[in-house]
């Protein structure tokens, strides 16, 4: 009893561990291990002592009368990496039988884009993202297995067990980010069944370790441009271009245009004018303090991000604080907490669209023109030969103001008993509550004839949800031999309010003009504030669900999952519905007449099942009456204001929930020693009368369309994930490669002659891209250009079989346009497939090595197979400017140009060369380096006397390389806002940008 | 699992299905089946049955800035080149099947019944049927749409062939004529629709179908009898000084049948598409580059800018009236106001400016919103001059002697050289006939197009009475009218969504 036993615990790299319990076995005292891994102990000669941590297997050793007893312990691998969670629950991931993805966190916290959704781009197979826009705070596109539905992709984040929407994940510091698994086949999501349709991304956020007690800090910095911006014609150029483009149109230059070959004053670059530097910073502190009985996680994240072009109107600045912690009150009962507050600040410039934003200014306006005029309205020149809808950019940018700044609270708490070992029963109730207000200022102006504002206005709109999620549910675990159920069985209630209310006001003081803090909507004095409001109605969801997870020796594996979900969506007849899956598992490398000597381990699995969505506004089953139809009456001295009311929309009242179901074949390998890992799954999943606001709805029917269930669409492909660890000497190597192939395809629409309208492209008031059966969803529409004619001949031989010219009004240097329905005339019905947004293949490769305290990694993302509908650019517009690819445009002297001629009118209204043709559709593959780094870790021996435990600086670079053929701003321009029916259509987005910078990671 | 849980209610608003339960509700939904009659800005595009009117017809040309190519939607229409996917077109039929559907939506009710309702009921079906009139006149026949249609019918939805359609629209107004206010309504419900609204519109209704039919005597004959109610009613008169019927402030007067409203009063706001409540086209048909200190007009956009023939069309006696719809930039010279000639569009400008729809500078916009959006002037549909017009063409072409035809059209003859009493010195109807060789119905037309220039109605003229024909256009525009393009197409949006069923153009044998 009186001999003291000292040592040293350490890991596989003879790291020593802090906080290891070591117990002597049968009794009750013991102790940890400090900072350093030393332990002291008083024991019998006999006693035997056990070492817990962790993630790390449980040894014992015997005393056996000595006195030193150093211990290595063996990292415990299946218990630290290979557990994946399954809804409600989580599991061994040798013995899941569903199709489940992991993200790799470590790579995420590397980069330097503050938004988790973004920085999961390459990481996870099944999972497309892509940013939609560089502009500081956008959230990227998400899709989990392709597009499932023409109406609402987004997939269902849960963040600790609260189920929310997609952007939230922009709400998350990333540094506070324990683990992402996303779930994507039926037999994991069927259990989320509303809203598990589009796949599930269950994210984790830290928590503190038991035995561990760390401070760090994360800091980083980076510069932030464009990456490339197209090159515009410049002034003399532009002259010549013009020029000519009047002369083939037969019509005289405009009043005061210069004549080619005149030098004009200026050549203003405007896109080179218009992107600057921005920049990222991030900085992050963060406690993390764990023992046996709870732990406790805190941290703090601050995030500023300046936009690429006017970074004082394009910002985003968060704000998040944590506190997470668990406490065992009992040996049965156990409480614990996640909370965040997350405060943003953000303004950003308008983007995609020819109206009213600089971007498209920018690409329009003229060069001839310079950016000041001291004489101008604000000192901004404009235009007298570019006008309609274009300004200046520079003065675009100077009448927008607004900001947006909002709040969030999200956290849930909850309280688990374990009456009985095999018997688990939690209740967790969640709350989420979103606040937001816009501030918004447009100063008076008058910049040309079209384009003014009469009045100085502000105006102040506030927005605000709250859910709350109460969800109970018992697990039991039971062994009965070699069979191992875990059954769970619960319910879940959703409540879902949202309200909104504004005021504005106008013509401000001349003071408020000059101070922003005097524009305050109360401080107009006159007659026209006006206040507004609304607020949805309450959204309820509610339902039971029921999974058992079974497994024979884990060898033999099998799930059923069922929910009843019930959504107040839809009308009363079709309310609730249920959501079967089934999966099963067999781990082949269990069998003892397995015999492939280099697989260590092997399993196939299969899944079945169906979820769905009731994502759409509440009551479409009927309408709501709106309040704003007016009518005047009265002769001239009484004039008055009746007020009426009518539907908002038509109602549908057969609308139902919105099904997918979905088959998944699985292969997951280790090989080699398990230095090799291995995942392939095949999938094929059916989504059923899809919900969509039915753009086919006639005007005729004399109101706004209600939603409908149309059609079916398939997606299907394969998706494969491949990791090697390797050590050569002092060097670890790791590649992780994945892929996922797409094939999308709708397979039935009802009614409306096989097709649905999708995007209607305002400047030339046409559906561009079309939902119909055989064809990938929203693929693109318009002629099928084949070349430009080459001289007077090729326009003449190019006739239908009566002989008759197909492009009677076509000139030498016009776009050659096929005939396809063969009818003998170029028309509307020639419009054909000219691409789609979907890419076949998208891939994500990263690549890791490690020599002594040097980091390196090297992330590529990219995608082959869609396209892009460039469609910024403005032929129609008089006086337009072009990219310098129309330097290479057809002449008389140019012949064989690869662009077609310029020509100031509609020659052929119907078919002229910028109708909507294959010749503005583009690839859009891309292969991009996503990120860079290098890192270096300073030595133990160094750091250790300031009591640091780690102290690693590194530096980085964001989309170093980008090769595609693209000839727009940039390829990766994802769907915006999930809206799919204009997916891939290029409008002016703000790019992606180039960052390089670097941090610092320190932990006490 | 309990299901009343998830149950709810909205706030802020109420369900389609718990509305139209009260006479107050009724009334309020009358009156959004009012509201679409003043939608002029709709889809992105101006809508105008005025501009549609004038613009394709001999009267005026599209106009806006230099390029031509200003509003393509409104060149194309000018120069019979609009196809399924102009907007101009596409925002007109949007209004009238949406005025239609909030009609229904009152005329179909049966929550219950009193005779407030039938009131109502019946001036819902005066604005059914004037809808359904007002969308023929521009796309040929158009579908019958008496109930709300749903999803299932839409591949069903086809044109009515004329008889059809003129028998419905007749019909609702003829069950309407009964149940409506007798008197015409006055003070702060000035301008609804009373039974001598209807009967007028009936007239006229009557009056495009006998031309249509071949000159149908008897349906002229009709259309007399509702017209000479309206006359023998003794409720309107003509306004003394015609031009007073286009001035600043002019709402409602005692020539006013059947005018569509528009108010500066609801703040309106570019987005705000067909809650903008005031006439929208006012702004865009204004004098372009007019000097900036003209004592009553602001500068517009320059569109709708009347044509050589229709300045011609005036005879020398009938300046006063051309004086009161047209001025020229030598005109505004006399006044002292100068016009920039580059600003024009050249290939439309013909030396002349619409004054009807005059850019005030007095409008306002007194609640806030875009002042381009909110002027106010009304739109005559129906003047009393119209009614005694129509009458004596009914006269002239139906069965009976054409009689006292005559005197119908003195009285706006008369009326139209200047204020006062002018019996004594203006040229009648005989001696204009004689004087100008022309015969009566000859008589008429001129003084149609002289009464009603730019107010909408010469197109659908000569379009129901086949007098359109290439001379009355330029080269360039004359060359593009051929019969199929008598009509605008009907929206690509709704040929596609009707699966087809919806035809682009009318074909001929509708019309049999």
């Amino acid at each position: 009893q009186d001999r003291t036993v000292s040592g040293v615990v350490t890991d596989e790299k003879d790291q020593p561990l802090p906080g290891v319990n070591i117990m002597i076995v049968g009794t009750s005292s013991g102790t940890t291990t400090d900072f350093d891994g030393n332990y002291k102990l008083s024991v019998d000669d006999n006693a035997v002592l056990r070492y817990s941590f962790i993630g790390y297997t449980t040894t014992t050793a015997n005393v056996n009368g000595r006195s030193v007893i150093d211990i290595k312990m063996q990292s415990d691998f299946e218990s630290l990496s290979e557990v994946v969670v399954v809804g409600y629950g989580s599991q061994k991931k040798s013995v899941a039988s569903a199709a489940i993805s992991t993200a790799d966190v470590e790579t995420m916290e590397k980069m330097s884009v503050p938004n988790v959704g973004r920085s999961l781009q390459g990481l996870v197979n099944g999972v497309s993202v892509s940013g939609v826009s560089g502009q500081p705070g956008n959230n990227p596109t998400i899709l989990i297995r392709g597009v499932g539905s023409n109406s609402n992709n987004r997939p269902l984040v849960v963040i600790d067990g609260l189920q929310t929407q997609v952007e939230n994940l922009n709400a998350l510091s990333p540094s506070d980010i324990e683990s992402i698994q996303v779930l994507k086949d039926a037999a994991s999501t069927a259990i989320y069944g509303t809203r598990g349709a589009n796949g599930v991304i269950v994210v984790k956020t830290k928590s503190g370790k038991p035995g561990q007690m760390s401070l760090n800090y994360n800091g980083s910095y980076f510069i932030q441009s464009a990456w490339e911006t197209p090159q515009m014609l410049n002034a003399e150029q532009y002259v010549d271009i013009i020029n000519e483009k009047y002369e083939n149109g037969n019509t005289n230059l405009p009043l005061g245009f210069p004549e080619r070959g005149t030098t004009p004053a200026f050549d203003t670059d405007w896109m080179d004018r218009l992107f600057t530097e921005g920049s990222i910073q991030n900085h992050n502190l963060s406690i993390s303090k764990g023992t046996e009985k709870g732990h406790l996680f805190a941290s703090m994240t601050y995030t500023g991000q300046e936009g690429i072009i006017a970074p004082e109107k394009s910002y985003f600045d968060r704000l998040t604080v944590r506190l997470n912690s668990e406490t065992e009150v009992t040996d049965f009962i156990t409480f614990g907490q996640n909370l965040a507050v997350t405060a943003t600040r953000s303004s950003a410039i308008p983007e995609n669209n020819e109206f009213g934003t600089p971007i498209a200014d920018a690409i329009v306006y003229d060069p001839i023109t310079p950016v000041f005029d001291n004489n101008s309205q604000f000192g901004f020149a404009q235009s007298p030969f570019v006008q309609k809808e274009y300004i200046n950019p520079f003065s675009r940018i100077f009448i927008n103001n607004s900001e947006t700044s909002s709040e969030q609270i999200f956290g849930n708490a909850f309280l688990e008993i374990q009456p009985i070992s095999w018997l688990k029963i939690k209740t967790d109730l969640g709350v989420n509550r979103y606040s937001q207000i816009v501030d918004n200022y447009s100063p008076a102006y008058q910049l040309t004839p079209a384009i003014f504002n009469p009045n100085s206005t502000v105006g102040n709109q506030s927005y605000s949800n709250f859910r709350w999620q109460w969800e109970n549910y018992a697990t039991a675990t039971k062994e009965f031999g070699l069979h191992n159920i875990e059954a769970v069985l619960g319910s879940t209630a959703i409540r879902f309010t949202e309200k909104s209310f504004g005021a504005s006001g106008q013509n401000l003081p001349v003071e408020a003009v000059e101070n922003e803090s005097l524009r305050y909507v109360n401080l107009t004095p006159d007659s026209s504030r006006r206040a507004y409001g609304g607020a949805s109605a309450p959204r309820i969801n509610s339902s039971i669900f029921f999974r058992t997870l079974y497994n024979y020796d884990e060898k033999y594996l099998a799930t059923v999952s069922f929910r009843r979900d019930g959504s107040s969506n839809f009308g009363s007849e079709y309310r609730f519905v249920i959501f079967p899956s089934f999966s099963a598992g067999w781990v082949a490398s269990e069998e003892s007449f397995f015999a492939i000597p280099f697989v260590d381990f092997a399993k196939l699995r299969v899944s079945y099942g169906s979820n769905g969505s009731d994502n759409i506004g509440a009551f479409n089953y009927t309408s709501l009456v709106t309040f704003n139809s007016t009518y005047q009456f009265g002769d001239a001295s009484n004039q008055t204001i009746y007020y009426g009311a009518a539907p908002a929309s038509l109602s549908n009242p057969f609308v139902r929930w919105e099904e997918s179901r979905q088959l998944d074949i699985g292969l997951e390998t280790k090989l080699f020693n398990n230095q090799v890992s291995f995942e392939l799954d095949y999938y094929r999943k059916v989504t059923d009368g899809l919900l969509i606001v039915n753009g086919a709805t006639p005007i005729i029917g004399g109101n706004n369309p209600a939603f409908t269930n149309v059609g079916q669409i398939e997606n299907s492909g394969f998706e494969f994930k491949v990791d090697y660890f390797k050590q050569v000497g002092e060097v670890d190597f790791g590649i992780t490669l994945n892929g996922s192939t797409l094939k999308n395809i709708v397979t039935r629409v009802d009614g409306n002659e096989g097709f649905l309208n999708g995007y209607n492209w305002p400047v030339r008031n046409a559906f561009i891209s079309r939902m119909e059966v055989g064809e990938p969803l929203f693929y693109f529409r318009g002629y099928q250009a084949d070349g430009i004619f080459r001289n007077e001949a090729e326009v003449f031989s190019h006739i239908n079989s009566e002989g008759d010219l197909l492009q009677p009004n076509a000139k030498p240097g016009d776009l050659r346009y096929i005939d396809v329905n063969g009818d003998g005339d170029i028309n509307l019905d020639d419009w054909t497939n000219i691409g789609k947004p979907w890419a076949d293949f998208t891939f994500g490769l990263n690549l890791t090595a490690d020599y002594k305290g040097f980091d390196f990694n090297m992330l590529l993302a990219g995608q082959i197979g869609n396209q892009i509908y460039r469609t910024f650019e403005r032929q129609d517009v008089v006086n337009n400017n072009y990219t310098t690819e129309w330097l290479d445009r057809w002449s008389e002297s140019n012949p064989d140009g690869s662009y077609p001629r310029v020509n100031t009118g509609a020659v052929d209204p119907v078919a002229n060369n910028y109708s909507p043709s294959s010749f503005y559709v583009e690839d859009g593959d891309f292969l991009r380096i996503k990120n860079l780094q290098i890192g270096y870790s300073l030595p133990k021996s160094l750091i250790e006397q300031a009591k640091i435990k780690k102290a690693r600086i590194y530096f980085s670079v964001d989309n170093l390389l980008t090769l595609t053929g693209y000839s727009g701003f940039d390829p990766e321009i994802g769907v915006n806002n999930y809206n799919v029916s204009a997916a891939g259509i290029d409008r002016g987005f703000y790019p992606q940008t180039r960052n390089y910078g670097g941090g610092i990671q320190v932990s006490f | 699992c309990k299901d009343e849980f998830i149950e709810t209610e909205p706030q802020a608003t109420i369900l389609e299905d718990n509305y139209y339960q009260s006479e107050e509700q009724i009334f309020r939904g009358l009156i959004a089946a009012y509201d679409p009659l003043q939608w002029t800005f709709s889809e992105g595009a101006w809508s105008s049955s005025v501009m549609l009117g004038e613009i394709r017809s001999d009267n005026a040309n599209a106009g806006g800035d230099p390029s031509d190519g200003d509003q393509p939607g409104w060149q194309a229409i000018d120069d019979f080149l609009s196809s399924s996917l102009t907007l101009e077109s596409q925002a007109f039929w949007k209004k009238g099947w949406w005025g239609v559907y909030r009609s229904n939506l009152v005329i179909n009710n049966d929550n219950i019944s009193s005779e407030t309702v039938d009131a109502f009921k019946a001036e819902a079906k005066f604005l059914r049927a004037f809808y359904h009139f007002d969308m023929f006149r521009t796309f040929g026949p158009v579908p019958i749409v008496d109930h709300v249609i749903l999803e299932d019918e839409y591949s069903t939805i086809e044109r009515a062939n004329l008889t059809d359609l003129f028998e419905f629209i007749t019909n609702d107004l003829e069950e309407a004529i009964p149940l409506l206010q007798d008197s015409k309504y006055t003070g702060s419900e000035a301008g609804r629709v009373s039974r001598t609204t209807a009967q007028a519109l009936l007239g006229k209704v009557y009056l495009y179908w006998a031309d249509l039919a071949n000159d149908d005597p008897n349906l002229f004959d009709q259309a007399a009898t509702h017209l000479n109610s309206v006359i023998t009613s003794g409720q309107y008169q003509l306004l003394d000084d015609y031009h007073q019927l286009f001035a600043f402030g002019a709402k409602n007067t005692e020539e006013s049948v059947f005018e569509i409203q528009f108010t500066n009063a609801v703040p309106g706001d570019w987005g705000g598409q067909e809650f903008i409540d005031g006439n929208m086209i006012t702004q865009l048909v204004g004098i372009r580059g007019l000097c900036s200190d003209h004592p009553e007009y602001d500068a517009g956009w320059g569109f709708m800018l009347p044509t050589e023939s229709l300045n011609a069309h005036f005879l020398a006696d009938d300046q006063y009236r051309r004086n009161a719809s047209i001025t020229s930039p030598a005109d505004l010279a006399a006044e002292g106001c100068s016009v920039d000639l580059a600003e024009q569009n050249t290939a439309d400008f013909d030396g002349y400016f619409q004054v009807k729809y005059a850019n005030y500078s007095s409008y306002t916009a007194p609640n806030g919103g875009d002042i381009n959006l909110q002027k106010d002037p009304n739109q005559p549909v129906i003047r009393y001059a119209d009614v005694l017009l129509m009458y004596a063409e009914a006269l002239v072409r139906g069965n009976g002697a054409s009689g006292d035809a005559m005197q119908y059209i003195d009285m706006v003859r008369e009326r139209a050289v200047g204020p006062g009493d002018n019996s004594a010195d203006f040229r009648n109807t005989q001696q204009l006939m004689s004087q100008e060789g022309l015969t009566l119905l000859d008589a008429i037309w001129y003084e149609r197009r002289a009464e009603f220039a730019i107010e909408g109605d010469r197109w659908f003229d000569l379009v129901r009475s086949g007098r359109f024909e290439n001379s009355l256009f330029s080269a360039q525009k004359a060359g593009n009218l051929d019969q199929s393009r008598v009509y605008l197409p009907i929206p690509q949006r709704d040929i596609d969504n009707t699966g087809g069923s919806l035809t682009e153009y009318p074909s001929p044998d509708l019309f049999n």
